[in-house]
């Protein structure tokens, strides 16, 4: 665990630097572990796939005595319980209609489109990081075998619900926007309602599987 | 009768944005802390009409708004020099005014800075969004005020007229030195970059905004040692593009990113880049710890 200076009203905690389930649940644990205890100086945290952002009050405490305090957490760290992450099922339909790259991720990975699919929902994928739009859950890691790189150049408009590939990540987007993942299918599931007061259905290091539906429940699952 | 008032914009080039002092709860949900770009400059327009420091203000950029106000209240404007008229009168800025009748309030030549804040002595009639009052891109409609748009607000019992002292207010200057500390990957950069870094008159490139500015003059012939992976950013955080570009993340920032993180402005140092504009140009100081 290294500690540096993000400016001089956070720290940022980096892990070893690498995309994994284990380093990942590390973050999510330290950022539990300070959230249980008495930190009034901090501000806010920004879990990351394998480092931990804290931001702090500089009027309450400085750099230094902030790392001492995070430091001497990490020595509990050892006794900390077990996790017992949530486990969302998500419906996606991979119809033609909504999986409109799935041709490129065929020609990427050499695999049929029944292939894709069922590596793409025998995995529980972890939330590694959220970001990038309001409710973007960063998902993975994705199977080897379907390695897929993003868009040459990015769709003007992705719509609202659209699952997509990137690398070894899989994600879906909460809402219309620009992007290059390669898109393989679609969710009902409404990830991110601004209307709400918790408008966030994922956190980081929870759990997800997709499982696919027909173009019909696609359609019904909206009651 | 009530005694609203409201706050019309009858026109502005850019829109007039509501913003307080950010929205903290959710970065770890990806959502930027907002927030008045010169939180400083928007602190003091709060104390000058009795409000706390947070308190929702309206942040005006660059020359052109006009603003109507209905009724009796008090007001104070602070941050850039926009050549601020009350009725077609010129108006001091950086104390309390007492706006008597119907106005408009228009904002002429910026003379220096580049965004003026204007807290009311009252509350907005306004609903915050995620416990904040900060105009978050079209996810806040309400927060976000363009040509024809209002608020109303309930005046609070008026408060003694006070003057922020000359000698403490900000000066903006088109041609600054901006503090920073290192960044988490600053020894990934050669001796030759970091002289680069710290010898060049940066400008600041015109798609600059509230998210970010670029910079010209970046490193030339640059090559990302090793893909990054996505960790947190934050306002003030400066980033090495793959093109070598440099770009200096602001308020509306996203809250993470895949670059090198070559060096960080300091704090007070945001507020003074808040005020700068497309053209203006920096130097960087690398401060110790």
């Amino acid at each position: 665990m290294k500690i540096f200076p993000l400016g001089d009203s956070a720290l940022l905690v980096n892990f070893e630097q690498s995309i994994s389930p284990e380093i990942n649940r590390k973050v999510t644990q330290l950022q539990k572990q300070i959230a249980a205890a008495y930190f009034p100086e901090i501000e806010f945290m920004i879990p990351a796939f394998c480092s931990l952002t804290i931001g702090y009050s500089k009027s309450k405490t400085t750099f230094s005595k902030l790392k001492k305090r995070v430091l001497a957490l990490k020595v509990q760290q050892a006794n900390s319980e077990k996790e017992n992450p949530i486990l969302h099922k998500i419906p996606v339909c991979y119809a033609p209609t909504y999986s409109i790259d799935i041709q490129e991720v065929t020609n990427q990975t050499n695999l049929s489109k029944e292939e894709i699919i069922e590596l793409h929902t025998s995995q529980i994928f972890q939330v590694y990081m959220m970001g990038f739009l309001p409710g973007f859950a960063y998902l993975g890691s994705v199977p080897k075998q379907l390695f897929t790189k993003r868009k040459d150049i990015p769709r003007k408009r992705v719509e609202k619900g659209s699952v997509g590939l990137a690398g070894l990540q899989t994600g879906i987007y909460p809402m219309e926007s620009p992007g290059g993942w390669q898109i393989i299918g679609r969710t009902p599931v409404e990830v991110f309602d601004v209307k709400k007061e918790q408008p966030f259905y994922f956190k980081t290091g929870d759990q997800v599987q997709f499982y696919p539906v027909s173009k019909k429940e696609f359609d019904n699952y909206k009651k | 009768m009530s005694n609203l008032v409201k706050f019309q914009i009858v026109k502005s080039p850019f829109s007039v944005t509501i913003q307080d002092a950010g929205r903290f709860g959710f970065l770890e949900q990806g959502i930027p802390i907002s927030g008045a770009m010169d939180l400083k400059s928007a602190t003091i327009a709060n104390q000058l009409v009795e409000k706390p420091d947070d308190n929702p203000v309206l942040e005006i950029t660059l020359s052109g708004t006009e603003i109507s106000i209905s009724g009796k209240c008090q007001i104070a404007i602070t941050g850039a020099n926009l050549s601020p008229r009350l009725n077609n009168k010129p108006i001091s800025t950086w104390q309390t005014i007492s706006i008597k009748k119907p106005s408009i309030i228009s904002f002429g030549k910026a003379v220096s800075g580049s965004r003026a804040y204007l807290a009311f002595n009252g509350t907005f009639n306004l609903k915050p969004w995620l416990g904040s009052f900060s105009a978050f891109g079209n996810l806040t409609p309400a927060l976000v005020l363009k040509n024809g748009d209002s608020i109303e607000g309930l005046p609070s019992t008026s408060v003694s007229k006070k003057i922020y002292p000359e000698k403490y207010r900000s000066t903006f200057h088109n041609s600054q030195k901006i503090k920073v500390w290192k960044g988490p990957e600053f020894d990934n950069f050669s001796k030759k970059q970091i002289d680069h870094f710290l010898k060049t008159d940066f400008k600041i490139a015109p798609n600059s905004n509230r998210m970010g500015y670029n910079l010209t003059k970046g490193f030339k012939n640059y090559k990302q040692k090793n893909e990054l992976i996505s960790s947190g950013v934050l306002p003030g955080t400066i980033q090495v593009t793959n093109s070598g570009h440099l770009a200096i993340l602001m308020r509306d920032a996203q809250t993470t990113g895949g670059y090198p993180r070559i060096a960080h402005v300091l704090g007070d140092d945001i507020n003074k880049l808040a005020q700068m504009k497309a053209g203006d140009e920096i130097f960087f100081e690398i401060v110790s710890l």
